[in-house]
């Protein structure tokens, strides 16, 4: 009786124990499914990288007169800026009427020096040459006689918008066009700065699409240069449409291919390394107790261009076969098991 | 001088039981506490280990670690307790039967088969290592469970101890359950299991012994570890684990201590070879 109890106890102890074991793998499967991070993972492609660039161009006349002030009087004031339209008749620029005036007298006292020196003259050569300086100064006279009876301010003879500006404040009035005024006749140029770092993804030639409220349309690059004073690089696109008026600010948007990279990956599988160094985790298989499991390596790469999306990279470790990890729902750090998510 | 050496006696047990107070105590140390008293010892350094037999932070975490967060030690240990259970019933159906055969039997064929199995017996793992792989690769059981359970089911061992035990029974026991119309797996099935079931349990006993410890065949036949068997896992103790490492040690000898607990009175009933009475 005795030993049937004992034997009884010892089966007993025996099935608890198993029990209790069983018990706890059931729990520690659990456990680890629950805390191993669920990833997505996927091969590196070949493909080239879409680069959109996107900003605000400002539309202009293509078609520009040059306005030409009086040179070498002193600018009080300038009435106009870039961008703004103007009329026939509108104020241009203020002179300094003291400098105006004595710019007149000047000109009075060469004209009546030169009459002088042509009755003077007895060569018919030379006779001709004074003739004709008489007539630019005296048209210079009646210049600046115009602009003292309009208390030395400059009007506009043409409507348009003011293109460029090369007239300042407080310099003197310049030989060259003071103003580009565009006029209608020959559509529009939507002129935009681009960032230097983004000069590569653009190239004349390519298509653009410029959009207004009422219009949206596809048009050529016709220009790129480079602006060395704002220091960015400027494009301007020919345009033409009766829903365009100069002065307008249009979206641009412009979207170029970039050469074939053979290995490219989604912008959420890189990580930073530090010292701007980047890196990758890929899946690797390993033999464990548990079968065969993956976990995180990482590898250094390169990179080499890159967009919204997607970033070229090179890497002497990663081969195209090779699953890397894009996302995951908990933080994986390398030497960590990772399932893939069904 | 008789309590001389019983104090001699008690010491030398207690020297022997240190290796298990250690790993009981280590259960209940910190992981940092112990790669402090450790640390020597674990990674490379100049100093020398200590101990600490009462924990200086007691915790339960390295037990409840391996309880909970380790399914590595489930595989193994699943794994250990299907090898051993199909080696002890292969051996129960192999071995007793023949070890039964070779005690009744009484011919001069028989005496030599039993000294060809005591030496057989006596031949160590290394040297049989070959033969048994190439055997066993030709048998494509290289790598799986059966490249450890197939040899072992065959194994001299417990025919020795048991062919012991037949040979004690009577020969009159056996002649009148004959003479009673008993054929002979009768015979051997209601008279000759029960009366040395003591032998056959003491073989069973040693034989768990041995083979839950099993390491040589484990590492030589299996290369994958998901077959892995308790006796050859060891978690990485430089990684700060050696917490995880004693919970593990103490889970895996829990085991073979209750059964020796368990068996502790048919283990040295079963050895001895003793005269049976009529």
């Amino acid at each position: 009786m005795r030993k049937k109890t004992r034997r009884n106890d010892i089966t007993r102890v025996v099935i608890c124990f198993f029990v209790i074991l069983g018990l706890c793998t059931w729990i520690s499967r659990f456990t680890k499914s629950v805390l191993t991070p669920v990833v997505e993972s996927g091969c590196p492609v070949s493909m080239m990288l879409p680069h959109t660039i996107s900003g605000t161009g400002l539309l202009s006349y293509r078609k520009v007169t040059p306005v030409y002030l009086y040179a070498g009087i002193l600018v009080d004031e300038v009435f106009v800026t870039v961008g703004q339209n103007v009329q026939k008749g509108d104020a241009l620029v203020q002179y300094n009427l003291a400098r105006l005036e004595e710019e007149k007298q000047d000109k009075e006292f060469e004209l009546e020096q030169l009459k002088s020196t042509r009755s003077m003259t007895g060569r018919s050569l030379e006779r001709e040459k004074t003739g004709a300086e008489i007539v630019r100064v005296e048209n210079a006279v009646k210049q600046l006689n115009d602009l003292i009876e309009q208390k030395g301010i400059f009007y506009a003879d043409m409507d348009g918008m003011i293109q460029v500006q090369n007239q300042k404040e407080g310099d003197y009035s310049l030989d060259a066009a003071a103003f580009m005024v565009g006029t209608e006749g020959q559509g529009y140029i939507v002129s935009m700065d681009i960032p230097e770092e983004q000069r590569s993804y653009v190239q004349e030639g390519d298509v653009a699409t410029v959009a207004t409220e009422k219009a949206q349309d596809s048009f050529v690059i016709d220009s790129l240069f480079y602006d060395s004073e704002k220091h960015v690089y400027t494009i301007q696109i020919v345009v033409e449409g009766a829903d365009y008026y100069a002065g307008e600010r249009v979206q641009v948007e412009m979207e170029h291919d970039s050469r074939k990279y053979d290995t490219c990956l989604p912008l959420a599988a890189l990580h930073s390394g530090g010292a701007g160094n980047s890196y990758v985790l890929i899946e690797k298989e390993k033999n464990t107790i548990l079968g065969t499991e993956l976990i995180a390596e990482k590898v250094n790469v390169k990179i080499e261009d890159s967009n919204m999306e997607y970033a070229a990279i090179t890497s002497t470790a990663l081969r195209t076969e090779d699953r890397v990890i894009i996302s995951s729902d908990k933080n994986v750090e390398e030497g960590d098991i990772v399932r893939e998510k069904q | 001088m008789k309590y001389v050496w019983k104090w001699i006696i008690y010491g030398a047990a207690l020297v022997c039981m240190l290796p298990v107070v250690l790993i009981v105590t280590g259960v209940f140390i910190g992981n940092t506490e112990l790669q402090n008293i450790l640390g020597a010892v674990v990674q490379e350094g100049s100093s020398y280990a200590t101990w600490h037999f009462v924990p200086l932070y007691p915790t339960c975490r390295n037990l409840l670690e391996v309880l909970l967060d380790t399914p590595e030690f489930f595989v193994l240990f699943w794994n250990s307790v299907k090898v051993v259970g199909c080696i002890l019933a292969g051996q129960f159906v192999m071995a007793v039967p023949a070890a039964w055969y070779l005690a009744r039997r009484h011919s001069r064929m028989s005496k030599c088969v039993m000294l060809i199995y005591m030496f057989c017996m006596l031949l160590p793992f290394q040297v049989t290592m070959l033969s048994q792989y190439i055997v066993l690769k030709q048998m494509a059981l290289i790598h799986t469970h059966g490249a450890l359970i197939l040899p072992l089911v065959f194994s001299t061992f417990p025919v020795f101890i048991t062919y012991n035990s037949f040979e004690q029974i009577p020969q009159s026991v056996i002649d009148a359950a004959s003479m009673d119309g008993a054929d002979r797996f009768k015979i051997y099935w209601y008279i000759a299991i029960p009366i040395a079931r003591k032998g056959i349990y003491a073989a069973g006993i040693l034989g768990f012994f041995e083979y839950w410890n099993m390491v040589e065949p484990v590492a030589v036949f299996i290369n994958d570890k998901k077959l892995w068997m308790l006796s050859v896992y060891l978690p990485d103790v430089t990684s700060g684990e050696i917490g995880k490492t004693f919970a593990y040690s103490l889970f895996s000898i829990l085991p073979a201590i209750y059964v020796l607990y368990a068996g502790r009175n048919i283990l040295a009933d079963g050895i001895m070879i003793k005269g049976m009475e009529n």
